[in-house]
């Protein structure tokens, strides 16, 4: 887990996100929200882009890595291999758009598929576009229960406005540190304490 | 640490791989102040700071270059930051092989496709393409025996593929279950939706299978080769003739199927050609205006430059268009020419322009151009911006055209500052003392020499030309006329002392060229070089006597009779100094000529006369004289004749611009050697003997 690049940031928590969802949600614009807070207004199909950068988590400086994916068809083949290396994953629709609604559920598949063998996968269903309220054509609640029939959280978000950008990559974050904390109890027995030693031995032995 | 001082941080890459050439955007933190601070840009241990653009100091967008690793780091180098560090990586790919029918946007090299029919798609067998579940609804198998179902269908299958196959039974074995309406109706839809891809897949199939039939077709050639070979006669209907028909065929259809294909290429090839063509054309072409361009934002070098690579791609070119754009371009240069040149209206004087333009050509325009004197330099500054400033003067006063004294005044006071610098410059003596303080202070290190006058004084007069142009009237302009003969007249003073003083210097090294014994007569008598000084000689008197003698004759222009008369004067003063100068110099000449010759023969004389201590006084008269003294006699006498063979041949080759008054000299010269040779001596001589 800890990364292998940068020797001043090796010894750093690193949690990889994955964002997923279908073309033109907005994956690229809450990527970039979030990593250089500015919104890009034209739209450019992605291919694969990665970013990584140092954020404080609730005290703890941890980096996060993320990968934003293609919500193209065209690519629609190289995404098993990206959604294995991922911790958790944003699940993006656009509010405005029913199609891209529906298409999650394919995605959780195809992440569940892929994630087989592990038991809970950190997730959060992302409704974004949500300063275009005019042209909504998922109501919250269908979204929502929808979340809840997964047993994930569900957030609006506007990459236009920053609005919960960063909540939903910090809530993310901390759903993935949950995952692996309890992870390291399980498979050492070890308890895990928030001293630096118990810390870096987790590393080591990780 | 100030901000500004942290190194680049790069966080961000998309996409995060690709192949060569692709276009990635770089985002991160300090990434530079500006596009001339982002100073180094490596992907995967790449330079691409070539294609790099600098966006922003948290983007930058780039291309991928050719890389040596597969996956590396995005590293920016600043110089505000330094060099930097990224979080994420690149993953460059290799290129995927395009497949010859392909559309792509990149350049691909074909050889490495020439086999890829041997090695790729070796061809899906048909039958594969059959679907496991034509129907595309839920089988449940089982329900009726197989052997129930064979008695009720004798000779027919389930299996689609066969030839005997029976709807019937394939329903009856798959779907028994199936209710009819809702379900079956589905798979008709089904069934159709796939008779459809079917169709469209006969197209891909065949495209999968290329190599295939590639390799059918070199198999049915080999075939039919070996068959001829044999000796099979061509016989119609025969197995050969039947290969032969079917492989044409085959051939005509693929060239059909692969001539739109190949005339793409072919198309996309001379086009590609057509356009590199253009482009250096484009750059011939283009040239005069960007050099004219250049010219105003006075980038001179960039004007070489280009200048020079045109005239390395073109220069030698035979086609009429391009010699017609080297002409213009040259044109151009020309006029770049006297604009940087210290030249005054020089687009003014063709001649001049001509002149400068063949320096330029001939590549010694440099000597030209740093070579003027200062003072000649200044001369030609000085007279451009009064014509370049004068005219708006001059305008100024025709509006005033009632004549305001203050406005002529104006006019007058440029042309006497005009005249008085010049004369500061190249006459200052004829400055009075307070004023040649305010024009003077030339360091004169030497004067200048008359070939730079004559150029200073055509600068001026085409000044004067240019100022008479504008029709200012004459009395305004009559300083400049005489300014203009005093330089006139200094440059013929001028000229004559430094050829006299030239002349003199020769003599100097002469001089020194006697210092050194036995050198000197060397070179007087090497007979090439004695004729050579002669005729130069002889030829600067000669041109000077011409130019005298045009100058008195010319009966008409500004010279008067009184200043003809003055010439005639001056000519005939000159010659008479000259001829005598030339006749002392004949005198001298011979005199030490007959010592010089004379001194060894008395010399060897003297001794023996006087060895027996031999006093004329106590001695009888001679009554005659020993061998020795009459051979010593007669060589003298061969002196005498040889110096006077001299005069004659000095006086020959003279003769052509000696008047009668020097001819007359010459005979005296003349007379005076017999006088001496055949005098009383020769016939005490002669008596001796
Ligand atoms: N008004 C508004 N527009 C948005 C928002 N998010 C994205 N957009 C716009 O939607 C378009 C597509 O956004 P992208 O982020 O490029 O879409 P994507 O999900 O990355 O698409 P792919 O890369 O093809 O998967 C862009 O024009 C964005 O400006 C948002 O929150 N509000
Ligand atoms: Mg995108």
């Amino acid at each position: 887990m800890a990364a292998s690049k940068g020797k001043n940031q090796s010894s750093l928590a690193l949690h990889k996100v994955i964002m997923v969802g279908s073309g033109g949600v907005g994956k690229s614009a809450l990527t970039l929200q979030f990593m250089y807070d500015e919104f890009v207004e034209d739209y450019e199909p992605t291919k694969a882009d990665s970013y990584r950068k140092k954020v404080v988590l609730d005290g703890e400086e941890v980096q996060i890595d993320i990968l934003d994916t293609a919500g193209q068809e065209d690519y629609a083949a190289i995404r098993d291999n990206y959604f294995r290396s991922g911790e958790g994953f944003l699940l993006v629709f656009s509010i405005t758009e029913h199609e891209s609604f529906t298409a999650t559920a394919e995605f959780r598949e195809q992440i569940l598929r892929v994630k087989a063998e592990e038991d809970k996968i950190p997730l959060l269903v992302v409704g974004n576009k949500s300063d275009l309220e005019e042209r909504r054509q998922v109501p919250v609640e269908e979204a929502r229960s929808k979340a809840e029939e997964w047993g994930v959280q569900y957030v609006e978000t506007s990459a236009k406005t920053r609005a919960n950008v960063d909540k939903v990559f910090f809530d993310l974050m901390r759903e993935i540190r949950a995952k692996k904390m309890s992870e390291n109890k399980d498979k050492n027995g070890k308890k895990s304490g928030k001293n630096k030693k118990s810390f870096k031995e987790r590393c080591c032995l990780l | 640490m100030s901000r500004a001082r942290q190194p680049p941080l790069v966080t961000g890459i998309s996409p995060n791989e690709g192949i060569s050439w692709t276009k990635v955007t770089i985002r991160g933190e300090n990434l530079g102040t500006g596009p001339t601070d982002l100073i180094g840009l490596t992907i995967c241990g790449h330079n691409c700071l070539l294609t790099a653009e600098w966006m922003s100091a948290s983007k930058i967008v780039c291309r991928v270059g050719q890389a040596k690793n597969d996956k590396g780091d995005i590293i920016v180098t600043t110089k505000s930051g330094g060099r930097g560090t990224s979080t994420v990586s690149f993953k460059l790919l290799k290129p995927e092989k395009i497949g010859i029918l392909d559309q792509s946007a990149v350049w691909v090299d074909e050889m490495n496709y020439y086999d890829m029919r041997t090695d790729r798609n070796k061809g899906i067998p048909p039958l594969s393409l059959r679907p496991a579940n034509p129907l595309g609804i839920e089988i449940d198998k089982g329900r009726f025996p197989q052997k129930d179902l064979e008695t009720l269908f004798p000779g027919m299958s389930a299996d689609f593929t066969s030839e005997n196959f029976s709807a019937a039974w394939y329903l009856i074995e798959n779907h028994s279950t199936t209710r009819f309406v809702a379900v079956l109706k589905m798979s008709v839809v089904n069934l159709k939706k796939q008779a459809n891809k079917k169709n469209e897949g006969s197209l891909a199939y065949v495209k999968g299978g290329l190599s295939t039939f590639f390799e059918a077709q070199d198999a049915l050639s080999a075939i039919h080769q070996k068959l001829e070979a044999d000796g099979t006669e061509k016989v119609e209907g025969s197995m050969t003739q039947k290969l032969e028909n079917v492989l044409n065929r085959a051939s005509n259809t693929a060239d059909a199927l692969f001539q739109e294909v190949l005339g793409r290429k072919d198309k996309a090839d001379s086009t590609r050609n057509a356009l590199n063509v253009l482009q250096r054309f484009k750059f011939l072409f283009n040239l005069p205006l960007n050099i004219e361009r250049n010219i105003q934002k006075g980038d001179y070098d960039v004007v070489i430059n280009d200048y020079e690579k045109a005239k390395s791609l073109f220069g030698k070119t035979e086609v009429q268009v391009f010699k017609k754009c080297t002409s213009l371009l040259h044109s151009s240069m020309l006029d770049l020419d006297s604009d940087v040149r210290p030249s005054p209206i020089g687009h003014l004087s063709q001649t001049a322009s001509l002149k400068r333009g063949s320096s330029f050509q001939s590549g010694r325009n440099d000597a030209w151009r740093y070579k003027a004197p200062q003072q000649v330099v200044f001369v030609e500054k000085l007279t451009k911006l009064v014509v370049s400033q004068l005219p708006n003067f001059w305008k100024l006063w025709i509006s005033y055209v009632n004549g305001s004294l203050f406005s002529e005044k104006m006019i007058q006071e440029v042309m006497h500052s005009l005249e008085k610098l010049i004369r500061g410059a190249l006459l200052p003596f004829s400055l009075k003392e307070g004023e040649s303080r305010q024009y003077g202070g030339w360091e004169m290190k030497s004067e200048l020499s008359g070939q730079w006058l004559t150029h200073v004084i055509q600068t001026v007069r085409l000044c004067s030309e240019s100022l008479t142009a504008l029709e200012i009237p004459n009395d305004m302009l009559q300083i400049i006329q005489d300014l203009i003969l005093d330089l006139r007249v200094r440059c013929i003073i001028v000229t004559l002392q430094h050829t006299a003083e030239d002349i003199k210097r020769l003599a100097e090294k002469e001089d020194w060229v006697v210092d050194n014994e036995g050198l000197t007569s060397l070179v007087f008598q090497q007979q090439k070089i004695q004729e050579d000084v002669c005729q130069l000689s002889i030829g600067i008197l000669q041109v000077f006597i011409d130019c005298l003698e045009q100058l008195s004759t010319k009966p008409d222009g500004d010279i008067d009779t009184s200043q003809t008369i003055k010439f005639v004067y001056f000519q005939k003063h000159l010659l008479i100094v000259s001829m005598e100068s030339l006749k002392e110099l004949d005198q001298r000449l011979f005199e030490m000529y007959i010592e010089s010759k004379a001194d060894p023969i008395v010399g060897s004389l003297e001794p023996g006369i006087y060895a027996g201590y031999f006093d004329w006084k106590d001695c009888l008269v001679p009554a005659g004289v020993r061998n020795y003294l009459k051979e010593a006699l007669v060589n003298i006498i061969a002196v005498h004749a040889e110096a006077r063979l001299e005069i004659c041949a000095l006086r020959d080759t003279v003769a052509i611009y000696l008047t009668p008054e020097s001819n007359s000299s010459f005979k005296q010269a003349l007379e005076a050697l017999p006088q001496l040779s055949s005098g009383a001596d020769k016939k005490q001589i002669f008596l001796y003997l």
